[in-house]
């Protein structure tokens, strides 16, 4: 197939885009771009992106009216590279405003539907990459991940995703929500795909201070060998869970063992504290983060009496969950505030970290399902935002810890069930190819 | 209780580019407003802070070291909160200190720390530009130990001293302060962003005098913050908020630990801190203490100057650089440095000098020469010497021949005759065409004439 | 812990977010329910630091690079309103 047979068929597949997975689609930029994509690993492979990641030229919502029109000036390091890789970028996919959310029901411009069920959410923040994936539009995507933003619409719409390990994958072009959890990832239909991905995308970059001390990635070589290989499973990975996930969770792990790994009993007690942590620093650094958006040098402008009312204004068509965030991080980082709770917050991702720094001397790898639960229908969680955040107990550790965590959709009746598995920092490789395994023994039939 | 006065001085330090990205830091050779922008400095969404600026880190570490500071084992840069247009992203990068605890003409420095300018919000037109958002600052915090204005404008002329001498500032940028100032019976009043050492004075002066004139009226001093005004030479109330700010320190997620090590410091520091080396300059080599600051504000002059008085007399070599040299330099806007001059070029001018072969007209001219057309000074005094060597031996040659051709003139002079003297000079020049200074000719005779005895 | 209506009045000046009523009522009970779950978080216990591969900021070389000019156009063309090449802001009130 050529490149711009592949456009066409993308754009067929996607049709009216009845999920809502595309705020912006470029056809005639995608045709234009087929018939010169330069050669390389990813030529003519056609790719959607996350609309909070910056691409020169196209709009950078971030799924906000705030945004609206904004034309982003500059390309995020990751797209560049994948477009030096002759991929082709279809368009920029929807999200939950400013990656605030597990569902994709924030954004300001309609949620995405799952396109396995268009009655349940497709899972956020990557709602729209999960989407385009799930329903054959195209075969890779980027995303982002904070606190599970790629795993949990993996797990929802039955596609395979990664969280890399921090300082993996450059950041720059990646509009901050918690800038010390969080960076682009990569989504697919197998886990193959999140190679191609991973290998085209990681690296050192000099726009991003915080890839400067990662190692490249280089793809495992050869088989991995399940002999021997230990497999940490918490019981506290099932609590809570509901028994349609775990049913298949376990089989799968059984499978495995089957092939030689060890399953370990493992325990992590400060899990506990997981949640609390992840949220709060997720305020506090979003806080942060949001302080630029003024309606002064972009973006929605306020028509204020005067500057502090017209930037107000600006700031006010922020969605519920972005102003909640905003006004939680002040709060948690205000001066009379900030040891009690910043201070408590940063100090519980330390005792993360060092619990899973622990753990991965006892075992090679952490298993267990990715969400709670399976896709939920539209409205159910969105009017409680602990009830969203409840969604994220078993994702958002690995973003506190440091780690690499990756999904493999499991081959189930129903409603897509997700394999989570998390390795050692640094250990991205050999987690894929265990991702690999079990999509070979439990995944679904590519 | 006294008069206590404080600053916090922002340098403006002297790079390429700007301390989180490569964009030009020149932000006054800028053609237009927001030319040398990026996306990290005008705040878009996504963008991110790349290493920092090396040669910021080399210039900060440098001053604390000539402020006799304390250094730390390395900083961490925060996000400091405030909305305001000129900030691109409404939060500064600021560094936590990386000098604490040290002194400069009797005032404690408490501290010094990098940080990154705000772009220049033009509030009578309304307009932001962000050419020089990001550009890197160093800010100097004193105690309030300053006693009065005088103390003020040493303790600024010293630290103009320590800049010049480390090439620290970015000239046309200069720098600008927050000055604080309390009299007695008054509380603190702060005064922001006066721009250049010369309106700091003048600020200083005039809060203090202003203070202690409200004090002998029986006017409350109360805390407050005022706004200088250049063009009136007077400091102005500013709108005092009821709100103290709220800055909601954090450490910046972007920017990791950096550390100062050992290795760093000793590839970065001098091996000779600028006041040192002064006192130095004065004790070995005798110099006034004027005379070594002079020497010492540009350095490649001051190792020049060393390695000159290592051969030749220091006060002779201090003398001539600092009038000389100095003056041809500055009359044509450049630095020593700029000049290219080297120390054997020097050393040539300055032997010549001493050993009377060249005169100090033809020195300056030979500099001149240097400077304006590039003829070097080595071969300049060489030729000079050889040109006075020739001259010196013609005039001789001619003074032999006219005594011996004129030995009744030599009688006459014997026998006391004044004018016999005037009449051998007059061959002599004669004889050398008029082409001798008529002094050196006269001298020449004299000197013949006693020989011949 | 209930967070007082002062209180979110205060946060959302320090914010710069302008709530109406409704919304600020609406936030103060969010806010303080999220709070309120989230308060467990300071029975962590403190360890100490644990990561060996912390990464340490890099320095650069002082060598300019301007933008590209398609960037930097791209910049100034997205000010909502300018005055030639400078942003053009709305007054502060006096």
């Amino acid at each position: 197939m050529t490149a711009l047979e592949r456009v066409e068929r993308a754009l067929e597949r996607l049709g009216p885009d009845p999920w809502n997975a595309f705020l912006h689609v470029e056809a005639e930029g995608a045709r234009t771009r087929a018939r010169r994509a330069p050669e390389g690993p990813l030529h003519g492979v056609v790719v959607s992106v996350k609309d909070n990641l910056a691409v020169r030229g196209m709009p950078m919502t971030c799924a906000s009216r705030h945004l609206q029109g904004y034309v982003a000036p500059y390309t995020a390091t990751v797209v560049e590279r994948l477009e030096a890789a002759g991929a082709i970028v279809l368009g920029k996919t929807n999200l939950d405003e400013f990656a605030c959310g597990s569902s994709g029901e924030s954004s300001a411009f309609g949620p995405t539907l799952n396109p396995r069920d268009p009655s349940r959410v497709a899972g956020g923040s990557s709602s729209g990459a999960g989407a385009s994936v799930a329903a054959g539009v195209v075969d890779l995507a980027v995303g982002s991940d904070t606190g599970g933003s790629v795993r949990a619409p993996g797990s929802f719409c039955g596609v395979a995703a990664l969280k890399p390990s921090p300082g993996l994958v450059s950041r720059y072009g990646l509009s901050d929500l918690a800038m010390s959890l969080e960076a682009p990832a990569p989504m697919a239909r197998t886990v193959g795909g999140l190679t191609r991905l991973m290998q085209v995308m990681a690296g050192p970059d000099p726009r991003d201070s915080l890839t400067a001390a990662a190692s490249p990635f280089v793809p495992h070589q050869g088989e991995l060998s399940l002999q021997g290989l230990r497999i940490g499973v918490p019981e506290a990975f099932f609590e809570g869970v509901e028994e349609a996930t775990a049913r298949p969770v376990r089989a799968a792990l059984a499978r495995l063992e089957a092939k030689g790994a060890t399953l370990v009993g493992v325990e992590l007690p400060s899990l506990r504290f997981a949640l609390s942590a992840y949220y709060l620093l997720n305020y506090a650094e979003f806080a942060s983060a949001m302080q630029r958006f003024d309606g002064t040098r972009y973006g929605y402008r306020g028509e204020g009496k005067g500057l502090e009312e017209a930037q107000a204004e600006s700031r006010a068509v922020f969605g519920p969950e972005v102003k909640r965030r905003i006004l939680l991080g002040t709060y948690v980082t205000s001066r009379d505030r900030r040891e009690a709770w910043y201070g408590k917050a940063l100090a519980a991702k330390q005792a993360v970290a060092s619990d899973f720094q622990r753990v991965f001397e006892q075992v090679d790898v952490l298993a267990g399902p990715t969400m709670p639960f399976r896709a939920f229908r539209l409205g159910e969680r969105v009017a409680d935002p602990l009830a969203m955040y409840a969604s994220d107990v078993l994702t958002v550790s690995a973003n506190l810890a440091g780690v690499p965590a990756g999904t493999v959709p499991l081959r189930v009746e129903g409603l897509p069930v997700g394999f989570q598995v998390m390795g050692p920092r640094g250990s991205d490789a050999r987690l894929l190819a265990l991702m690999g395994h079990v999509e070979a023994l439990s995944g679904v039939a590519p | 209780m006294t008069v206590r006065i404080g600053l916090e001085i922002h340098v403006y330090l002297k790079t390429h580019s700007k301390l989180f990205c490569a964009c030009s830091a020149r932000f006054l050779e800028a053609p237009a407003p927001n030319t040398q922008v990026c996306a990290l400095c005008t705040g878009q969404p996504g963008a991110k802070p790349m290493g920092v600026n090396a040669e910021a880190l080399r210039l900060g570490l440098q001053v604390a070291q000539a402020l006799g500071c304390t250094l730390m084992p390395g900083v961490r840069f925060q996000r400091k909160h405030y909305f305001y247009p000129d900030s691109p992203a409404n939060y500064q990068r600021t560094a936590t200190p990386h000098g604490t605890n040290g002194s400069l003409e009797g005032v404690r420095i408490r501290e010094l720390h990098w940080e990154e300018d705000p772009g220049a919000y033009d509030l009578r037109e309304g307009t932001v530009d962000y050419n020089r958002a990001g550009a890197p600052l160093l800010e100097i915090v004193t105690e309030p130990d300053l006693r009065d204005p005088a103390h003020a404008r040493a303790f600024l002329a010293e630290l103009r001293f320590l800049l010049d001498h480390l090439d620290a500032n970015y000239e046309a940028a200069g720098l600008k302060a927050d000055v604080n100032v309390s009299v007695p019976g008054g509380e603190r009043v702060e005064v922001k962003n006066v721009n250049g050492l010369r309106n700091v004075e003048t600020a200083i002066d005039h809060e203090v005098a202003r203070q202690t004139e409200a004090i002998s009226r029986g006017e409350p001093v109360g805390r407050e913050t005022r706004h200088f005004d250049e063009v009136r030479g007077v400091t102005t109330r500013l709108r005092t908020k009821e709100e103290e700010a709220d800055y909601r320190y954090m450490e910046d997620p972007d920017l990791p630990w950096l550390p100062l090590p050992p290795a760093l410091l000793s590839e970065t520091l001098l091996p000779e801190a600028p006041l040192a080396r002064r006192t130095r300059f004065e004790t070995a080599f005798g110099l006034a203490r004027a005379e070594a600051t002079t020497l010492l504000r540009e350095r490649s002059l001051a190792d020049a100057f060393e390695a000159l008085a290592s051969t030749l007399p220091p006060a002779a070599v201090a003398e001539f650089l600092q009038r000389d040299l100095r003056g041809e330099l500055h009359a044509r806007g450049l630095t020593f440095t700029a000049s290219g001059i080297s120390v054997a070029e020097l050393t040539a001018l300055l032997s010549g000098l001493g050993a009377r072969s060249i005169t100090p007209q033809v020195a300056t001219r030979l500099l001149r020469e240097r400077l304006d057309f590039g003829r070097s000074l080595v071969e300049g005094v060489r030729a000079e010497a050889a040109e006075k060597g020739t001259a010196e031996q013609a005039v001789g040659e001619a003074v032999v021949a006219a005594l011996a051709e004129n030995p009744k003139a030599v009688e006459d002079y014997r026998a006391g005759k004044a004018t016999a003297l005037n009449f051998l000079v007059g061959a002599v020049m004669k004889r050398l065409k008029g082409r001798a200074a008529p002094d050196v000719v006269r001298a020449a005779v004299e000197a013949g004439l006693g020989n011949l005895r | 812990m209930t967070l007082t209506p002062e209180e979110v009045a205060r946060l959302s000046r320090l914010a710069r977010l302008k709530l109406g009523e409704a919304e600020a009522a609406a936030l103060r009970s969010d806010l303080t329910a999220i709070l309120a779950k989230f308060e467990e978080v300071s029975g962590a216990a403190a360890t100490a630091p644990s990561s060996p591969e912390s990464p340490t900021l890099a320095l650069r070389e002082d060598v300019p690079a301007p933008a590209p000019p398609e960037e930097v156009e791209g910049i100034v063309a997205a000010f909502p309103r300018r005055k030639d090449r400078a942003v053009d802001v709305p007054r502060s009130l006096p």
